[in-house]
């Protein structure tokens, strides 16, 4: 029989799962990784939860935890594991914007872990550069060089993709 | 921000798309999974502060609010004898009693092949299998289940607490990884031909994939997942993943090559391989080390020095969280010690000492060597003092007559001595697992045992004037 603050942590993490799984997904570009990082994110919340749902912004705190596995997981090598021998990439071929996803993505996978995150809060999530500050554990300025250097990381990356011209002012 | 910065920004929120499928979240698992990591911080807790007094309380340290099916407290009362040492040393059951696993259904006998960290779930089979091919069983409690796979010897080798029951069945004489899941057989996704050989609290599946009759080792994540193939340490490198926890490491047992040496290799959440050194035994360093289990950090098997041809066999653990191998006391009883530190409470019911021919005899037996020690059980203090591989009677090559088949998370291990008795090997010494009326069983082994030390789980194999003809009988001994 589950306690009442079982019941409340389940009930709080039911309704922000679809959110922390999309933050997950655009951090590192693969569903069953994403799955791995809320599972651990889920448990390591639920270790601490007695503190955190008193917090005022849980929903940061919970955002943070995942963020920090996600990088603490690069720099672990673990998610190698998971790729090797990992089952095919089924991805929609019917969507049409697919093929340019597939570039970006493949791109912004290839930027230093901690500047795609910075890139992915900022530009996928909406923080602002003070919330980006607050996840990364580092300061306003440093999460402005990174996003300098992640964009242009990005630039030299799709630089000679076709899309950088195919694409030039048809966005925004 | 500039223009070319601006034009990035406008690209990269082309990413702003959902996943290509919703969340496969765990909820309920992320709960017991916290709950047992709270567990053993308190465990590690109590250990590093040297509060051997604390632990030789009989309260388990559960955390309040627990539900009754978490699995059993991480912390045992410490033996009487390690209060004030230098760290308390579990104390094992000193006394069990065997009874028969039912079956329904007439066959010549039946075996254990495995149980849950536990001891809720057995699981084995009938015997004999023949080509319609036998159920496989699971054992809840008291309560048999059984369950046709297709093909013939099917078998389950494992199962979690929560009663995912994982083996293989052959079909074709080819053999494929199944699951009993829910109460129903399912044939384990993305692996054509191998098996599948132990399972996590939380459902991660580890076995082998079989190509062109070499092993890869594999993880499933969970039971429908489709698996990854675990790096190997060379090319020609080959085997069978034999544990896993849920912290995500893996570990198995690989040979560099057909007649390569078995080694344990360990993969961690965050890496791997890594080929683990060979344990001291002995005479010398092992040739190889088989590892039978992981569970609890400890990885069990069974180590192998060749000499001149022959083979010498010794139990051997590995703590992996220490990064040691930490030996076993010789396989003898407490009571034979010279002077018994509890007043002899070693000669409990349930006890007995190996014939002095199996090794080990009274006078041979010193303290038990504690957790923690220089990581090689041939620098007992006794060790030295006694001839190595005495086991060239009954009981084969086996370290001074015992055999182990597996281990649990205190690094206690199960096994037969002699081959004739079962027994369970705890850091306080030997018990005896006997069968009914004391001597009438033969041949008897012991293949898994509770975390606790409280259920394990074997065969007996019975007198022709008890079972009407030499037969296995699938037993569990209940251990306090």
């Amino acid at each position: 029989m589950p306690d009442a603050s079982e019941q409340e942590y389940v009930e709080y993490l039911s309704a922000r799962l679809p959110m922390l799984h999309r933050l997950a997904y655009s951090l590192c570009g693969n569903s069953d990784q994403a799955d791995d990082l809320v599972q651990e994110a889920a448990t390591r919340l639920f270790q601490r939860w007695s503190q955190a749902s008193r917090a005022d912004q849980i929903d940061a705190y919970v955002r943070t935890v995942v963020v920090r596995l996600f990088l603490d997981s690069r720099r672990k090598g673990w998610w190698r594991i998971r790729l090797f021998a990992a089952p095919p990439d089924v991805r929609r071929t019917e969507d049409r914007g697919v093929e340019e996803r597939t570039v970006l993505r493949d791109a912004l996978e290839r930027v230093p872990p901690r500047q795609r995150a910075v890139l992915v809060l900022r530009f996928l999530h909406d923080l602002s550069v003070e919330e980006v500050a607050r996840v990364l554990g580092c300061s306003a300025g440093t999460v402005k060089s990174q996003t300098s250097h992640g964009l242009a990381a990005m630039r030299r990356l799709l630089d000679g993709a076709e899309l950088m011209e195919t694409t030039k002012g048809a966005v925004r | 921000m500039s223009e070319d910065e601006d034009r990035i920004v406008g690209l990269l929120r082309g990413l702003d798309v959902d996943p290509d499928r919703p969340a496969r979240v765990d909820l309920a698992g992320a709960v017991r999974e916290a709950r047992r990591r709270r567990r053993s911080r308190r465990t590690m807790s109590v250990s590093a502060a040297g509060l051997a007094v604390v632990a030789a309380v009989a309260v388990p340290l559960l955390p309040g609010g627990g539900p009754p099916t978490d699995r059993p407290p991480a912390v045992w009362p410490a033996a009487p004898s390690a209060a004030g040492g230098p760290s308390p040393v579990p104390a094992g059951p000193t006394t069990c009693l065997v009874e028969p696993l039912e079956v329904p259904g007439r066959y010549a006998g039946t075996m254990v092949t495995g149980g849950d960290p536990t001891g809720r779930f057995l699981v084995g089979l009938p015997l004999p299998g023949d080509d319609r091919g036998t159920p496989v069983i699971v054992w809840d409690g008291e309560e048999a289940r059984q369950y046709q796979l297709p093909g013939a010897e099917a078998r389950l080798v494992d199962v979690s607490s929560t009663g995912l029951a994982v083996g293989s069945t052959y079909v074709g004489d080819r053999p494929q990884p199944w699951v009993v899941r829910d109460g129903r057989p399912a044939r384990l996704p993305g692996v054509r031909e191998g098996e599948a050989t132990a399972v996590s609290e939380d459902s991660r599946i580890v076995g082998a994939r079989l190509t062109d009759d070499r092993q890869i080792p594999v993880l499933w994540s969970s039971p429908v997942e489709l698996p990854v193939e675990l790096p190997l340490p060379g090319r020609t490198w080959a085997g069978t993943a034999v544990g896993v926890d849920s912290a995500g490491t893996v570990v198995g047992k690989l040979q560099d090559g057909p007649h390569g040496g078995f080694r344990a290799v360990v993969w961690r959440a965050g890496g791997g391989p890594e080929v683990l050194p060979l344990p001291e035994v002995e005479g010398g360093t092992a040739t190889e080390f088989v590892a039978h289990t992981f569970q609890g950090g400890w990885i069990t098997g069974t180590a192998i020095r060749e000499v001149a041809g022959a083979r010498y066999e010794h139990p051997a653990r590995y703590h992996l969280p220490t990064g040691r191998y930490v030996p076993l006391p010789p396989p003898t009883t407490p009571s034979t010690r010279p002077t018994p530190p509890d007043g002899g409470a070693g000669a409990a019911p349930g006890i007995v000492s190996p014939s002095p021919s199996e090794g080990g005899g009274p006078g041979s037996a010193g303290p038990p060597p504690v957790s923690g020690g220089d990581g090689s059980p041939g620098g007992s203090p006794d060790a030295a003092r006694l001839p190595a591989a005495s086991g060239v009677d009954a009981g084969g090559s086996a370290w001074r007559g015992f055999a182990i088949n597996a281990g649990n998370g205190r690094g206690w291990v199960v096994g037969s001595v002699g081959k004739r008795q079962a027994g369970l090997l705890t850091d306080t010494g030997l018990v005896s697992l006997a069968g009914w009326d004391g001597d009438r069983g033969r041949y008897a082994t012991a293949v898994t045992v509770s975390d606790d030390g409280r259920v394990i789980g074997g065969q007996l194999h019975v007198e022709p004037e008890i079972g009407g003809g030499p037969a296995s009988l699938a037993v569990r001994w209940r251990c306090r």
